[in-house]
């Protein structure tokens, strides 16, 4: 077969198929380029209305419907709490917030507010970023002002979202009457009657201590991962993430503050 | 070889086409449809959130007829315990009503109506979405008189006849309102809410639905959709 021939065949064999074949693969590969992009959108709903619901159901007590929302090996940790793992002790560690259903004179909003979430490539697990402004009552207590962030972690799981992590940062607390330059409040601890299942991950104090949660997500212009931050947590009992002895090189805002006083 | 294998792929082609080719036109266009479908949903929940948002920024400020034109002809209102006004125009005097009866809001009016965390369930048809929001209200008066407010929205919205999106019934739950100076942990029962001065002037097209309950009783507004891991409806009621 000379060149010409294999020339007039691929010729014949391009008007044959009219353009369709590559076409085809064209269209086919531009619908499930299409098709990722939609769903890393879906994806990134639905984690914001997960990260909603399980706001709607803490404020209200049905600590039931908000453990339901953690994977199996999920995590909640409430300020300097602790860390509890999986639904079932997720959901008794919350009755540490009051009885289920709150009852009476029980205040717990937990506003979830201003959400950045993060959905990886593959669309199988995703970060947020929430503010978290708080409004407490119990009764017999004067109301309390709060305010923190969450800074969380999620799985797709059978196609379904999940909470993989839950960790609020209470950043400050105080007395409704008193405000913040008044009356700060501190965070409870772990819980003697139902211990975590580990201490605090990160050991800080809420305000006036200043302390910033490292960033899941990197900066949106630069690209930069934002982990190393100014802001130090407390060395006054140590860091756990550094040993007992956090040496003298950086001074954090806690000690800081306190030598100013 | 190399000839033989064009040949022979030319051949698979071709033998391949007559029958493959109006079948992978026809999925082609199913998947196209159905991507669309899913694209409309999404761009049906960003609809809705602009729509309960706007509605937030007219009342702020007193636009009543812009705030009433964000409903349906026969959409409703229900704030509280004021019961239910239907219609735009109903929708539109209440709301000035209860704010003073003028446009726009008087100087030293606060009137913050904070609109937040939504969390919107569309329709499968994408034609029809509820959502549930949160209220934060800052009220009041200067020199007179300020209040916090909280509460929950449950809302309708659909997709009208003119393909723009609508309320079609907005329900706030008011779970108190409280003076600012004495805050919500000294609010006693019945205290947190009361039908206002404007729905007894003016009366509602119907009465208020359900039972009011409101802070330091527990409130708990149905949720119109289940529990997204479990699946399953959530039956619980205020203790």
């Amino acid at each position: 077969m000379s060149a010409r021939t294999l020339l007039k065949a691929a010729l014949l064999l391009g008007l044959a198929l009219p353009a369709v074949a590559p076409a085809q693969t064209d269209v086919r590969t531009k619908i499930a380029a299409c098709k990722h992009r939609v769903t890393l959108l879906e994806d990134q709903d639905a984690v914001e209305n997960l990260q909603a619901a399980y706001g709607y159901y803490f404020d209200k007590g049905l600590w039931n419907q908000a453990a339901a929302l953690f994977s199996a090996k999920g995590s909640f940790e409430y300020g300097q709490r602790g860390v509890y793992f999986g639904p079932a002790r997720i959901q008794q560690a919350m009755l540490l917030f009051g009885p289920q259903g709150l009852g009476k004179g029980r205040l717990n909003n937990h506003m979830l507010l201003q959400p950045i979430v993060t959905v990886a490539p593959n669309g199988q697990t995703a970060t947020g970023r929430w503010q978290g402004m708080v409004m407490l009552a119990e009764p017999g207590q004067n109301g309390k002002w709060g305010v923190g962030l969450y800074e969380n972690s999620y799985v797709k799981e059978g196609g379904v979202w999940k909470i993989a992590r839950l960790h609020f940062y209470m950043t400050a607390l105080t007395d409704y009457d008193l405000g913040f330059a008044k009356m700060p409040l501190q965070m409870e601890g772990p819980s003697a009657l139902f211990p975590p299942d580990q201490p605090p991950s990160e050991v800080y104090r809420s305000f006036p201590n200043a302390y910033l949660p490292a960033f899941s997500y990197d900066h949106p212009v630069t690209g930069k991962p934002l982990k190393t931050l100014p802001m130090q947590g407390d060395d006054i009992v140590g860091r756990p993430d550094r040993g007992m002895d956090s040496g003298k090189t950086e001074e954090s805002s806690a000690s800081r503050g306190m030598r100013q006083q | 070889m190399k000839r033989a294998m064009i040949a022979l792929a030319g051949a698979a082609v071709l033998a391949a086409l007559p029958v493959s080719g109006p079948v992978h036109a026809q999925s082609v266009d199913a998947e196209i449809a159905a991507l669309t479908l899913r694209v409309q949903k999404l761009e049906g929940a960003r609809a809705v959130k602009k729509l309960q948002r706007a509605f937030g920024f007219y009342v702020d400020r007193g636009l009543w007829d812009d705030a009433a034109d964000l409903f349906t002809d026969n959409g409703t209102i229900e704030i509280g315990v004021d019961g239910v006004y239907a219609g735009k125009a109903r929708i539109k005097e209440y709301l000035r009503r209860l704010h003073g009866g003028q446009d726009g809001l008087i100087y030293g009016q606060l009137n913050e109506w904070v609109t937040l965390q939504p969390l919107v369930d569309m329709a499968a048809d994408g034609r029809s979405a509820k959502a549930r929001w949160r209220d934060l209200g800052m009220l009041g008066q200067y020199k007179k008189h300020a209040e916090w407010r909280d509460g929950i929205y449950e809302n309708d919205y659909v997709k009208d006849q003119d393909g723009v999106w609508k309320i079609r019934s907005l329900h706030l739950f008011v779970n108190f309102v409280t003076p600012v100076e004495k805050g919500w942990a000294r609010l006693k029962q019945g205290e947190g809410i009361e039908r206002s001065a404007t729905s007894k002037a003016f009366p509602p097209d119907r009465a208020a639905t359900g039972k009011a309950s409101a802070f330091p009783d527990p409130q708990l507004p149905a949720f119109h959709g289940p529990n997204p891991v479990s699946g399953r409806t959530v039956t619980e009621t205020a203790r």
